[in-house]
């Protein structure tokens, strides 16, 4: 920046006039323009274009989401190959949860009618349960946070007894290592060469697509149904294979806990319940090496402090 | 790791993961392109040059060789099979005719996808620049699995970019600092390691708080010291108006020995002393009614009214002709008022603050003026007259009604509107009221108030500014991608499974195009 | 020698964690024991979203060869009887020092200060 050009002149000859200036060097006078922002050409442009149509929209977020990107659902605007997709509403939410836990059905039987992945479903209807503990305990929720959120967002809404787009692919099939490779097997024309048999010519262990779907009964179903039996009883069919299907595994898990509620002892101090837990001595093996053993082990080495391991746990319990 | 120097910069522009308006503006002006291709770099450079642009975006404060052992050259991703399709065809129909040459079926799992596709509709179009070799590649976009968008799918199991992409945090370095400062947890146990790898099915929480001060507008640097100062002064009011109560209504008693009024102003008398706690703005105009104790609203409106018209007609007068009297200052103030209370007159609905208060500050401020004085003293001599008519007015009123089935009636109609909100906020809600009968549609409104009130309530001790509102630009940043399962009422998400690419679509985010991403991953493969 | 029941501490620093371990009296205390039969985490720690501010102590035993070893004559440490005596392999004792009764109250009256 050049320097500032002297400031008029009559201030310094009248402080000049008085003799004791010159053993004042720091009076000075100071310009009465306003001082000019430091304020790159950049900045100026950045501010310009904040200030301007499109970064005032982008600031308000009034109505509905808004990107940056020339697509309507394209946050950057170099990459049209990641989108912000829809998530599911509050009411949606709500009633996945009122679904599973009021009315008793299977998870997989709400993912199929509503067309969300059987995993988002666990996940709502458990963050729900987590909310509505809150909501119990009095625990104050993020209500403003979470409407101005779900404003901004693109949203997929499920109403009850309407028609529905499904919110995503219920039956979505990883694609296995196996199967990256491109392999050429040269099969006679007249072989009926099936999906089993894709999977079998990658690996003798592979398994095919129907086998590695999460939701076998769905496509069981479907077989019925093009089979010539009526939508209605093979939909209750279905319904009462996933039902079983999750009992089981309900009573699985509540045998599991009951079986280690009967292995452990709670004794109750003042202060803290102490659980006493039945072990076995002798699971630490002949050599007092074994991997199933109780208890901070002897000899062997451990490596925790070693450079280049994972220090932080791996997992939550 | 240690932030850099110029972390946000105009003139070496780096693309951030942050809602900061620099980095909305560097995404905006597409920063991270590929550049045209002038002379000859060489496969090398163009594979640092890649490589240096996304890391400073996908995470940037983890040093490089941590990023390298996370990086995996296995790159996941999904089709969807559809079950009707499954259930239909075995496969075969896709290998039948291949030897012919003749491919006999167009059918696909595709084909029998029900769910929507991608959105093609453009909000606006931008000119091409001629060459650019992003425009070139995307012609096919729609119909591959962009696997190279995901090599950096790694860092989106961390705990602080899970965070940060559940829209918890402004960055990623805030959300790292929520982190270590024990405000997250993992399956309900505190998880202070921003590099934790978040497993499939893991529910991560956030405290509320620290997402409304990481996400919400930032706090005043002064605070709100206008709207203290407005609390203090409605404090004040409020003692007042019931040492008032307190009086009137023993002197009240001794004449009509009913008891029943007692306990009535008793309990005016505690809701009096309630409202000092509490501050809201809100309702200004409506508290303002019920300072002078049993007065109607309707009543002191008018009053105030009058004394507001008074009061403009003596400041414009002294304007007009004591100009040389008053200091710079005052004239500020009375102009000031002047403009105030015009407004006020013309529209009272929308104007926010009371006529008491605007009296009051005048008088604060100008009463050490001779002129203000005086007209001071005659207002405060008509208000008295206009009071004690009206209190007059309600005693007679009062010893007349005196029918507590009216008063029933009007409770139950009052607990109607009021449904939903907590005790405390139905106190004030009665307090407000006071005597006055509100329509339903009034009733209605004063619920939504107050609900809003206590919902996003206004707090001077909350480290963001109140009542909350979202970052300006936050929206420009706001996606949850597909991975994660948001409940932002409790600030919780649980991580469903690891990102994957499908067709046309990669579900890590990242600013960069496919050609960048291209070069960084072969740059991390480290082969040529 | 004596062979007794107590504890190992193993662990890091700020964080204990203990072995209950039967072993001879004089050897050191993280040596190898005769057995370990069973573990004591002294950190009390709530369970995953509780919020009552509940906390519990887990200890991890194999009480039939505790009950072996007493059997045997091995010699509890207080501590190794304190946990013992919770789930009833030993009774239970009052560890802490006793309360005096010998010591009455002082009368004023009767103490003279010069």
């Amino acid at each position: 920046m050049p320097p500032r050009l002297p400031a008029p002149l009559t201030p310094v000859v009248d402080a000049c006039v008085v003799p004791s200036c010159k053993s004042a060097p720091f009076v000075r006078s100071f310009s009465s323009t306003p001082c000019k922002q430091k304020m790159s050409r950049a900045r100026q442009q950045m501010y310009q274009w904040l200030k301007g149509r499109e970064g005032s929209e982008l600031a308000e977020a009034k109505g509905g989401p808004r990107y940056l990107g020339p697509l309507q659902d394209q946050p950057f605007p170099l990459n049209p190959l990641f989108r912000s997709q829809p998530v599911l509403d509050e009411q949606t939410r709500e009633l996945i949860w009122d679904k599973v836990i009021m009315r008793g059905e299977a998870l997989k039987a709400v993912s199929a009618e509503m067309g969300v992945d059987v995993r988002r479903v666990a996940a709502v209807v458990r963050l729900k349960e987590v909310e509505k503990q809150w909501e119990r305990e009095g625990k104050k929720l993020a209500i403003p946070y979470a409407k101005a959120v779900m404003n901004m967002l693109p949203k997929t809404s499920y109403r009850e007894g309407e028609k529905n787009l499904p919110h995503e692919p219920v039956n979505e099939i990883h694609v296995h290592k196996l199967t990256m490779q491109q392999l050429f097997v040269p099969v006679s024309e007249s072989r009926h060469f099936t999906r089993q048999d894709a999977a079998k010519a990658f690996h003798d262990t592979m398994l095919s697509v129907d086998a590695r779907s999460p939701q076998p009964e769905l496509i069981k179903m479907e077989r019925e149904i093009l089979q010539g039996k009526t939508r209605q009883d093979s939909l209750a069919k279905f319904k009462e294979a996933t039902q079983k299907e999750e009992d089981r595994v309900a009573q699985r898990i509540a045998r599991e806990a009951q079986r280690e509620e009967e292995a452990t002892t709670r004794v109750a101090t003042d202060r803290y319940e102490f659980r006493f837990k039945e072990i076995n001595a002798d699971d630490v093996g002949r050599t007092g090496r074994s991997r199933k053993g109780t208890g901070w082990r002897y000899g062997a080495p451990f490596d925790d402090r070693k450079r280049g391991l994972v220090k932080i746990p791996t997992s939550v319990p | 790791m240690r932030k850099p120097y110029r972390f946000y910069s105009l003139s070496r522009p780096k693309l951030r993961q942050s809602w900061n308006k620099y980095n909305l503006y560097n995404l905006y002006r597409q920063t991270g392109r590929e550049p045209q291709i002038k002379g000859t770099p060489t496969f090398f450079q163009q594979k640092w040059a890649a490589k240096a642009k996304t890391r400073s975006y996908h995470g940037e404060h983890i040093p490089e060789k941590k990023w390298v052992r996370l990086f995996s050259r296995r790159l996941l991703s999904a089709v969807d099979m559809p079950p009707e399709y499954l259930a239909a065809h075995d496969g075969s129909e896709q290998a039948a005719g291949r030897g012919s040459g003749l491919t006999t079926t167009t059918v696909s799992a595709e084909t029998f996808s029900k769910v929507p596709k991608l959105s093609t509709q453009e909000r606006s179009r931008k000119r091409a620049i001629f060459g650019d070799v992003n425009k070139l590649l995307s012609d096919q976009f729609s119909n591959m699995t962009p696997y190279m968008q995901m090599t950096f799918a790694p860092l989106e199991r961390r705990l602080d970019t899970a965070v940060f992409r559940a829209l918890f945090a402004s960055s990623v370095r805030q959300a790292r600092q929520f982190v270590i400062h024990g405000a997250v947890t993992v399956n309900g146990k505190k998880m202070v390691h921003p590099s934790y790898q978040l497993n499939p099915g893991d529910l991560f929480q956030v405290d509320p708080e620290k997402v409304m001060y990481g996400t919400g507008v930032q706090k005043a640097q002064q605070g709100n010291s206008r709207l203290r100062e407005n609390l203090e002064a409605r404090q004040k009011k409020a003692e007042q108006a019931f040492q008032n109560a307190v009086k009137k209504t023993s002197s009240a008693t001794a004449a009509t020995e009913g008891e029943t009024e007692g306990d009535k102003a008793e309990a005016e008398a505690t809701a009096a002393e309630g409202e000092a706690a509490e501050g809201e703005a809100v309702e200004g105009e409506i508290i303002a009614a019920e300072d002078a104790g049993s007065l109607t609203p309707e009543a002191q409106w008018q009053l105030n009214n009058r004394a507001l018209k008074f009061l403009l007609k003596d400041v414009k007068k002294i304007l007009k002709n004591n100009t040389k009297d008053l200091t710079a200052k005052e004239k500020k103030q009375l102009r000031l008022f002047r403009a105030d209370a015009k407004r006020f007159l013309s529209q009272p609905e929308k104007s926010e603050g009371n006529i008491t208060e605007l009296i009051d500050e005048l008088q604060t401020q100008m009463k050490s003026h001779e002129l203000m004085r005086e007209s001071f003293e005659k207002l405060s001599l008509k208000e008295n007259q206009a009071e004690s008519e009206v209190e007059a007015e309600s005693a007679n009123a009062a010893v007349e009604e005196g029918e507590h089935q009216s008063e029933l009636s009007r409770e139950r109609q009052v607990e109607k509107g009021l449904e939903g909100l907590s005790d405390e906020q139905k106190t004030k809600a009665k307090r407000i009221m006071g005597d006055a009968q509100l329509s339903r549609e009034e009733m209605r409104k004063l619920a939504r108030l107050l609900q809003y009130d206590e919902e996003n309530p206004i707090d001077d001790s909350k480290p963001y500014a109140t009542p909350w509102r979202p970052r300006p630009y936050m929206s420009a940043f706001a996606f949850i991608p597909r991975y994660l399962e948001v409940n932002p009422n409790i600030c919780a998400a649980v991580y469903l499974r690891h990102p994957v690419a499908r067709k046309g679509m990669g579900e890590v985010p990242t600013p960069f195009s496919y050609l960048t991403s291209q070069l960084t991953h072969n740059w991390y493969l480290e082969r040529g | 020698m004596v062979v007794k029941i107590r504890l190992a501490r193993f662990g890091r620093r700020n964080s204990p964690f203990y072995n209950i371990v039967v072993a001879h009296a004089r050897t050191a205390r993280n040596s190898r024991p005769l057995e370990v039969i069973g573990t004591y985490d002294p950190i009390p720690k709530p369970d995953p979203y509780d919020n009552s501010g509940k906390l519990h102590k887990d200890i991890k035993l194999d009480s039939q060869r505790a009950k072996y070893w007493i059997g045997v004559g091995a010699q509890p440490t207080d501590t190794a009887w304190r946990l013992l005596s919770m789930v009833g392999i030993l009774p239970k004792k009052h560890f802490a020092p006793k309360e005096s009764e010998t010591k009455g109250s002082v009368n004023a009256g009767d103490v003279k200060i010069r």
